[in-house]
């Protein structure tokens, strides 16, 4: 019987996430860079769909058409902070090998509050990065169908599950299964950017008209002013700073790489980092060339592809599709790194143990099924709408990225390594950037949802301190001194029956073989008939055990039950073994009709000291 | 009908079962179990809360846990088989003289006189 086939649920876990792998399997389950950069880069790279769109939409209205002209000198200043935190992570990466990013650093060099504000930080904007990419995708479809958006919330929990399966199915096949929507839309981009600069330059492509339709759309009719405030260029920053969020992904996932791991994980930040500077910066010189009019009905992106492409062209459709699909695939980088993020805080004892186990396929499955969960959570309360889920990103990615650079500048001062002042130099200035960057998006974007986060990590922290309080409890209680002995100074088995049948006697054989002091069969009768039913099959069964017929007066199973424990065991260090026995039944519908008196039993049971609650299967014959 | 008491609240079933008890037994009963006296004969009237049948063996016979609200006792007749009137749940008034062991109260080979209450609810 120890070659089970897999049935039921467990045929369908099969079908779903595949075969279990050995352990040993784990070396082969490693991602090579060009599928690292894929499942890890995704979500950066995906920035480039929105971020630059993300800064006009601040300018614009403001500023008008004009507003182009501090798009190039942004776009500078967000490279410049990218160029920042792409050396900062690259130095993580170096010096923390086994992963963890910002937690590891902040928890290695500022102790336990930061790495927990950290911590929390990252699950935050992970569980963000997934609902609002899948969101964003969505939207991305509904706009090409309209006749679809009344089931936006289902589509995207469509595309959660979708997610949830293919990385439970492990890291390998979900980096395979997304790469090449993931290649396909840097290639378009590219193509975009190279063609686009190219007719722009050449005069082949001139500057596009405005559109007075969208942009009175986008100022609502307001007077432009021509020029913009401090205040505005820092919003409009904080907003062309999205395009940094995903970038510690790597630094968290660099045990998911093959040997050399830092070395491939190292060298595919630097590849991301390239493609989405370059990307951004293009993008954005593109943009002030071909001068495109932001619209509320149609994307940057969509844009200036129909112009540089043509309308309906076959290069514009790829451009697009590649765009709805890398928008929801950043979401894989949320699955890939959630997981990992949480096992290492679990192993810590600051989450629960679960997420720091690794499932069939060499996952954390735990952590892949609950970053589904409160992903899905979220799209349904906010009924899947991008624009409310946006403000409360950010807030996260920065926090964690000031606090890792922070981190990072004590490590530098304390191990004092070649070129640390260098080096220190470089993060000390990553560390004043993005906590400004962070400033920014919490003071700019505070009251259209920006407080969320900010109240929710604080209570997140106080949650993995009080799990890590309740572990601390229960290693204290377990804590063994030299030459303890547990001390029993009986056993007795109690078997609970309803009636006299082979279920009753196999549990009455297994009460007997434990060799107890004494062996009880305990019936609880709600009235005289049951009594003497009970009383009579025992006679005419000639069992040779001693049988209590309970009385319950208030029709309750469990309340004698520990009235008569209370009375056999008379609280001393007495051990009493509980006996119930179940029916095992062929399917799970057939298990709700039985049973239930065995799981209340249990239930009142488990707090009871020095008591033991044990089943005696009785597999049902299947016809 | 006005607000549940902070007492009718929290009062566990175990108290409320004993105040049931009380209810029914005290004011029938000759003595109750806990002013009954060992090694005298005594008339006690109460619930049984379980009986306990052993088929075999050296300890074979049959035991009833009787209950009045104010204390326990356990009614043994040694060798015997169930006896009829003696159920789970039923009320008895039991004649015989009180012993102490290590378990407690015991009455063996009680009598059972005619009961006094039917079964209160």
């Amino acid at each position: 019987m120890g070659n089970a086939v897999p049935h039921g649920t467990s045929l369908v876990k099969r079908l779903l996430v595949g075969r279990p792998l050995a352990t040993a399997a784990e070396q082969h389950q490693r991602l090579g860079k060009p599928t690292g950069l894929a499942v890890f880069a995704s979500d950066a790279i995906s920035s480039t769909a929105y971020a630059t769109e993300e800064i006009l939409l601040v300018l614009v209205p403001v500023a008008g058409m004009a507003a182009l002209d501090d798009l190039i000198p942004l776009a500078l200043v967000v490279c410049g902070l990218l160029l920042l935190v792409v050396s900062s992570y690259a130095q993580t990466i170096r010096a923390y090998p086994n992963g963890g990013g910002s937690y590891v650093v902040s928890r290695e060099n500022l102790g336990t509050v930061p790495a927990l504000v950290s911590g929390a930080s990252l699950l935050v904007d992970y569980v963000l990065t997934a609902a609002v990419s899948v969101s964003a995708g969505v939207a991305a479809i509904t706009s090409a169908f309209p006749e679809m958006s009344p089931y936006t919330v289902e589509l995207c929990l469509g595309f959660i599950v979708l997610m949830t399966v293919a990385n439970l199915r492990g890291l390998k096949e979900s980096g395979r299964l997304f790469a090449g929507p993931t290649y396909i839309y840097i290639v378009s981009l590219a193509a975009l950017i190279g063609i686009g600069l190219f007719r722009t330059m050449t005069g082949s492509l001139p500057p596009l008209p405005p559109n007075e339709a969208a942009l009175d759309q986008v100022t609502q009719g307001g007077t432009l002013l021509g020029s913009v405030g401090i205040f505005l260029l820092l919003r409009a920053f904080s907003s062309g700073a999205v395009a940094l969020t995903g970038v510690e992904a790597i630094s968290n996932g660099v045990p998911a790489f093959r040997k050399p791991e830092a070395r491939n994980a190292s060298h595919t930040l630097i590849t991301m980092g390239l493609i989405l500077g370059t990307s951004f910066l293009g993008l954005s010189v593109l943009a002030h060339k071909l001068t495109p009019t932001v619209s509320e009905s149609e994307t940057l992106l969509s844009t200036m592809g129909r112009a540089v492409f043509g309308d309906g062209s076959v290069p514009y459709y790829v451009l697009q599709f590649s765009t709805f699909a890398i928008l929801i695939l950043a979401a894989n980088t949320a699955f890939a790194d959630f997981p990992r993020v949480a096992s290492v805080v679990s192993a810590d004892g600051f989450l629960p143990r679960q997420l720091a186990n690794r499932g069939d396929r060499l996952v954390f499955s735990n952590g892949i099924l609950a970053l589904g969960a409160v992903a899905a959570g979220l799209i349904v309360i906010f009924r899947g709408d991008t624009a409310s889920l946006i403000p409360l990103y950010a807030v996260g990615v920065f926090t964690g990225f000031t606090l890792s650079q922070v981190g990072m500048i004590v490590h530098h001062h304390r191990l004092r390594e070649p070129h640390w002042k260098l080096r220190l130099a470089i993060n000390a200035a990553g560390a004043v950037a993005t906590f400004l960057v962070l400033l920014v998006v919490v003071v700019s974007k505070f009251t259209i949802g920006a407080w969320i986060p900010a109240m929710l990590i604080p209570i997140i922290v106080l949650v993995f301190m009080r799990i890590r309080r309740h572990y601390a409890r229960v290693a204290d209680s377990l804590r063994t001194p030299l030459g303890y002995h547990p001390v029993v100074t009986g056993h007795t088995v109690v078997v609970l029956v309803g009636s006299v049948h082979k279920g009753t006697l196999a549990a009455l054989a297994y009460a007997k073989a434990l060799h107890p002091d004494r062996v009880v069969a305990v019936s609880v009768c709600m009235d005289d008939q049951a009594y003497q039913r009970i009383v009579s099959a025992w006679e005419r069964h000639e069992i040779d055990v001693e049988l209590i017929a309970l009385h319950s007066p208030y029709r309750d199973l469990t309340e004698p039950l520990l009235e008569l424990l209370d009375d056999i065991d008379g609280g001393r260090d007495h051990l009493v073994t509980v006996v119930v026995p179940e029916f095992v039944v062929n399917h799970w519908w057939e298990s709700a009709l039985h049973n239930q008196s065995a799981m209340l039993v249990r239930a009142r049971l488990r707090r009871r000291p020095n008591t033991v609650i044990t089943s005696v299967p009785l597999q049902v014959a299947h016809r | 009908m006005g607000a549940p008491s902070e007492r009718q609240l929290r009062i566990t079933r175990q108290d409320l079962d004993r105040e049931r008890l009380v209810t029914a037994f005290a004011g029938s009963a000759p003595t109750t179990i806990d002013r009954a006296v060992i090694g005298e004969p005594v008339e006690i009237h109460g619930e049984v809360k379980w009986v306990r049948f052993v088929p075999v063996g050296p300890e074979a016979g049959f035991e009833a846990t009787v209950s009045d609200g104010t204390g326990v006792v356990v009614a043994a007749w040694p060798g015997g088989l169930p006896r009829s009137g003696v159920t789970p749940g039923s009320p008895v008034a039991l004649i015989g003289t009180l012993t102490r062991d290590e378990h407690g109260l015991r009455i063996v080979d009680a009598g059972i006189a005619e009961s006094p209450v039917a079964a209160v609810g």
